[in-house]
């Protein structure tokens, strides 16, 4: 393991308030090698974005990190003070969010927010910066790339500013890029295009992504692992091919057939009963089990570890409990 | 064309612009752009497109909830178009709507059993007494739990939320319901419940539906037809076997190659197209695609291509095929 360039351990990341404490990542763990992109995939609430912001330590509110390690390069960064933390982000580490506005100032010219950074954390001189911004610029595919430092965040479009937060982000070669839902407030044929960018990106820069989405078909395209996530843990984590051809957890499998298919005919789709609990509502025992159509009476008072069941393939189900046999007749 | 239920000809919905000192018009957004196009009894038409396309000002045009600019909508052979107080008012029974944010358009103060009652009232239909029982009824028919009738919008999720609104909608039998974006906000695994539920209801009640959205996977599997929008018009129309398979319009092929497949080892021929979609307050003159057309010659930056008949029920606005 030590090519892995993101090793998260046992992850916990809580809301507490007077009353109580919600626990919405409950002991995550999962590990990212140089140049990989990997797919973190559930519904809504999950954690997804949670986990995220708990590794950029931009957790909101009283959130925070209660337990577990964020291996980074070898450092833990639970355990970097605060100007550490905030050096490591926006440099190593880049982030582009679902909504482009919530993250560029809309009274600042596209050129001043793109070299702040660079003058202020590279040491670039402002010619430096300058050049940098408009090469990356370029780089996601505006031919007007000089034109673009000089104009507001509203006199673009979605796809555009979707385009000018990648290129920010990847104006510091940042080792690990976030994208959280990076498409999904876009159109399929803008989503084609970003998705297109964020590969070249990649390729030319050996960036590793960590992608956040609920999307499965942009999972099949963009991710060489993926990490399922259901009310706050991981219950699958395989290769794509895996989890696409052999995928083991039965919200894995009933996720994937609930996808109408743009490519035949179904007659009726399948669907998943009940409804995705919240976290003051996460069942005891597995958490999947008031849905689970293959549910045993163990599962509903015991919560299942990770099992491994195959090449860097984990499922956290009791039917690959290596002595399953003992519990399925109770 | 008698089982027409639907028949749009030639819609046009256009927003004033206001600008200047005095707020005068200065021009028109033109959202919704001659559109024609049919529904048959009992079948689900999807209506497709980018964002502001113009597919929810369709929608809201032919209930009425917004007045057409131009254009004929004729429901069961009466123009809605023309229809005015009472005559409109007994007209909109048969047509019903459902949103996709359910929350927006329940009143946060009433119960579910009288966000349910209260369209039964609103047209006086049945006796009082019976109208509870009703109410209990659809809520069964759409898998409400009938304990949680005294519950308020927010106890719900969202998928139960959308459950509500169709339960709305269904309690004045109507025979066309255009449902805009209804499984667009939920999660993937409660989507495919609200889809089966509204797939079971077409059945049991022989409703037509009106199926906007924008993801296409969704409109392939529930539409018997498909309509694909680009700026305001209608681009193509044709049964969904022949679009998906065959699509003959070049912004409708773009669109299908664009959108990501859910099996990582289909390695898709992918039509990127360059730029954005341009404002519809000031659309390209000719084919309003040709500025992003891969395919686009010189007759169609100048003339605007008609509906052309390709066979079968097979429609594209192409100069391509003429
Ligand atoms: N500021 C907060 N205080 C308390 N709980 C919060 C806060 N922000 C988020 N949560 C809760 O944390 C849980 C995980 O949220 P998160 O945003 O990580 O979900 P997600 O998987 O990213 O979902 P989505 O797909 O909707 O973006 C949710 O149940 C949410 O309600
Ligand atoms: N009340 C209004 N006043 C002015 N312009 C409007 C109004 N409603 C819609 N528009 C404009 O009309 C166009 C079509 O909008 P519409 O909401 O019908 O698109 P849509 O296809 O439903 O998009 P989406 O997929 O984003 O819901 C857009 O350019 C929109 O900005
Ligand atoms: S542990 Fe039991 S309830 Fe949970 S997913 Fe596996 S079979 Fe279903
Ligand atoms: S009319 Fe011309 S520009 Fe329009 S879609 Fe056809 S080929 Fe392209
Ligand atoms: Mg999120
Ligand atoms: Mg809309």
């Amino acid at each position: 393991m030590s090519q892995a360039l993101l090793q998260i351990e046992n992850l916990k990341t809580v809301f507490e308030n007077t009353k109580s404490a919600v626990t919405v990542v409950d002991d995550i763990s999962f590990s990212m090698n140089k140049g990989e992109t990997l797919a973190l995939v559930g519904e809504s609430g999950c954690g997804k974005s949670m986990t995220s912001l708990s590794i950029m330590g931009l957790l909101p509110g009283t959130g925070k990190v209660a337990q577990g390690k964020i291996m980074f390069e070898g450092n833990d960064l639970t355990k970097k003070s605060v100007e550490d933390i905030s050096k490591i982000r926006g440099n190593k580490i880049a982030m582009i969010f679902q909504e482009p506005m919530t993250s560029l100032n809309p009274v600042l010219k596209i050129g001043d927010q793109m070299t702040e950074g660079l003058i202020l954390h590279h040491k670039l001189s402002k010619k430096e910066a300058e050049a940098r911004a408009i090469e990356r610029l370029k780089l996601v595919g505006f031919a007007r790339a000089t034109d673009i430092m000089n104009e507001y965040p509203h006199q673009l479009s979605g796809g555009m500013r979707q385009r000018v937060m990648i290129a920010m982000a990847m104006s510091t070669d940042p080792q690990l890029l976030i994208a959280d839902e990076p498409t999904t407030a876009l159109d399929v044929t803008i989503q084609a295009q970003v998705l297109e960018l964020m590969r070249d990106v990649k390729a030319e820069f050996e960036t590793s992504i960590l992608l956040i989405t609920h999307d499965l078909g942009v999972v099949a395209e963009m991710a060489d692992r993926v990490v399922v996530m259901y009310a706050g843990k991981v219950v699958e984590e395989a290769s794509v091919f895996d989890v696409f051809e052999k995928s083991s957890h039965p919200y894995t499998e009933g996720l994937l057939k609930s996808v109408p298919n743009l490519e035949s005919d179904q007659t009726r789709l399948y669907s998943i009963r009940g409804n995705v609990p919240t976290p003051e509502e996460f069942p005891i025992g597995c958490r999947f089990a008031p849905r689970c159509d293959k549910a045993m009476d163990h599962c509903f008072d015991h919560a299942p570890d990770l099992y491994r069941v195959g090449d860097r393939h984990q499922v956290r189900c009791f039917l690959y409990h290596p002595e399953k046999g003992t519990f399925s007749h109770e | 064309m008698s089982n027409h239920l639907l028949e749009v000809k030639k819609l046009s919905k256009y927003f004033p612009i206001k600008g200047g000192l005095f707020k005068r018009k200065v021009g028109d957004v033109k959202a919704v752009d001659q559109v024609s196009f049919y529904v048959k009894k009992g079948e689900t038409f999807g209506l497709v497109g980018e964002s502001g396309c113009g597919k929810s000002t369709t929608g809201r045009t032919l209930l009425r909830l917004m007045e057409p600019t131009d254009g004929q909508i004729l429901f069961n052979g009466v123009d809605l178009a023309t229809l005015k107080g009472e005559t409109l008012r007994k007209a909109r029974r048969d047509l019903q709507m459902v949103f996709q944010d359910p929350y927006a358009s329940l009143n946060p103060q009433m119960t579910v059993e009288q966000l349910i009652e209260e369209p039964l009232n609103i047209h006086n239909i049945g006796e009082k007494v019976d109208r509870k029982d009703r109410v209990l009824q659809i809520m069964d028919t759409v898998g409400l739990n009938k304990n949680f009738g005294g519950r308020y919008p927010h106890e719900f999720s969202g998928g139960q939320r959308q459950r509500i609104g169709i339960a709305r909608a269904l309690a004045l039998q109507p025979k066309l319901i255009v449902a805009d974006e209804p499984v667009s906000a939920l999660d993937v695994s409660i989507q495919s419940q609200v889809v089966n539920l509204m797939e079971d209801l077409q059945q049991e009640f022989g409703l037509a539906y009106v199926f906007i959205a924008h993801d296409l996977s969704v409109v392939r599997h529930i539409s018997d037809r498909v309509g694909v929008m680009y700026l305001g018009r209608m681009a193509e129309i044709a049964p969904k076997g022949e679009l998906y398979t065959k699509p003959a319009h070049p912004y409708t092929q773009a669109l299908l190659s664009a959108v990501p497949v859910p099996n990582p080892r289909l390695k898709r021929e992918r039509i990127i197209l360059k730029g954005d979609v341009p404002s519809p307050a000031n659309p390209p003159q000719g084919c309003a695609f040709h500025p992003r057309c891969p395919k686009a010659f010189d007759r169609c930056k100048v003339e605007r291509p008609e509906m052309i008949h390709l066979g079968s029920e097979h429609y594209v606005a192409c100069h391509l095929y003429d």
